[in-house]
């Protein structure tokens, strides 16, 4: 998870204070923490983008009602998850993995193993995956995961073993899967 | 407990989200059990493959000044707001030429009606009015403080338009 570091906790407090050079500062720290979110559970780049700029907006129109600074990065990715999940429901998003075109280009060096990942990941439902990329993607325990999804930490320990269970399973090739190749 | 029934609890034990008692109790069944051995393995190397399939992922560089955009404080709404204190400087320029324009030729004439006044009511004793406005100091005054506003103005200006646009950020 990023680290919220002395500095960071000074650019929000001057961020809550009204100043718009910390709270620059703060979206150039935060954003691609945000974006990961946004996009592991979207699966598209363009969704992914609007969720980063929605949940910065969000964030700084609400920032003075964050009480504790170092909730920070929790906070801003339960804005984030929530609109992410918002589009979800409303688009009722089909979760076959989206064709390479409509893809934002993967910086990652090893591509393959990537876009395997993430076709595996699209196979999940909306709620294992948010789960599933809070853990693994930003690092938040159980409990964090619990205050962000609003959901009893007992459910997030079920979500992820189910999560996980089934992303083995689509991992897997297709003959020892025993689907059709 | 059998290890379908274990699975769960191995999930939270690579996790580190059990309480001791918990954590003793899947350590033990791990190692008897291979096969969950095997399991908690696979957990662990799902979890690095994840985390290294997303953690080198980066928002697209645009997405900041469109935040920015968003939030009013982008180039366009800067520019916008440069353009309002080019356009008030400039009123305020063309307001103190004006006034001390208008000063200056006001005094000018009053000077020249006080000597034909003068002129006229010769024997009278104008000395007064002379001393004070013979010396032409009003209309120093005049110039002086039209140049003073011109100036202000011309300096205003020349920091509106120096001013970097990002520094504007910074300003509440």
């Amino acid at each position: 998870m990023l680290q919220l570091d002395d500095n960071h906790l000074r650019q929000i407090q001057a961020a809550k204070a009204g100043n718009r050079e910390a709270f620059a500062q703060l979206v150039r720290s935060y954003k691609d923490f945000v974006y990961r979110t946004a996009y592991a559970i979207l699966h598209d780049g363009a969704e992914a983008e609007d969720v980063v700029q929605e949940s910065f907006v969000k964030a700084f129109l609400s920032l003075r009602s964050l009480r504790d600074e170092r909730a920070f990065p929790s906070w801003i990715s339960t804005i984030a998850t929530r609109i992410a999940l918002d589009i979800v429901k409303r688009r009722q998003v089909s979760w076959a993995p989206v064709s390479n075109s409509e893809r934002l280009p993967a910086p990652s060096v090893n591509s393959d193993l990537r876009l395997d990942m993430e076709a595996a990941l699209a196979q999940l439902s909306p709620e294992h995956r948010a789960v599933l990329v809070l853990r693994e993607v930003q690092g938040f325990d159980y409990r964090e995961i619990a205050d962000i999804l609003g959901i009893p930490i007992g459910t997030v320990r079920s979500r992820l073993h189910t999560a996980r269970m089934q992303l083995r399973l689509r991992l897997l090739p297709p003959e020892q899967r025993g689907e059709p190749q | 407990m059998t290890c379908e029934d274990m699975s769960e609890w191995i999930s939270a034990y690579v996790d580190g989200e059990l309480r001791e008692a918990e954590r003793v109790m899947v350590r033990e069944h791990l190692h008897h059990c291979e096969s969950c051995r095997e399991l908690a393995k696979m957990f662990e190397s799902l979890s690095a493959r994840i985390e290294s399939t997303f953690m080198d992922l980066s928002a697209p560089p645009a997405v900041e000044a469109a935040i920015m955009q968003q939030l009013g404080w982008g180039r366009q709404a800067t520019q916008g707001l440069r353009l309002i204190w080019v356009v008030v400087c400039s009123a305020a320029l063309m307001m103190a030429l004006a006034v001390g324009g208008g000063l200056a030729m006001g005094v000018g004439g009053c000077w020249r009606l006080f000597r034909i006044l003068s002129h006229m009511l010769r024997g009278a004793n104008l000395l007064v009015i002379r001393t004070v406005f013979g010396q032409g100091w009003l209309g120093l005054a005049a110039m002086l403080l039209g140049m003073g506003m011109v100036v202000i103005c011309v300096v205003a200006i020349g920091r509106v338009l120096r001013q970097p646009l990002d520094s504007r950020l910074s300003s509440p």
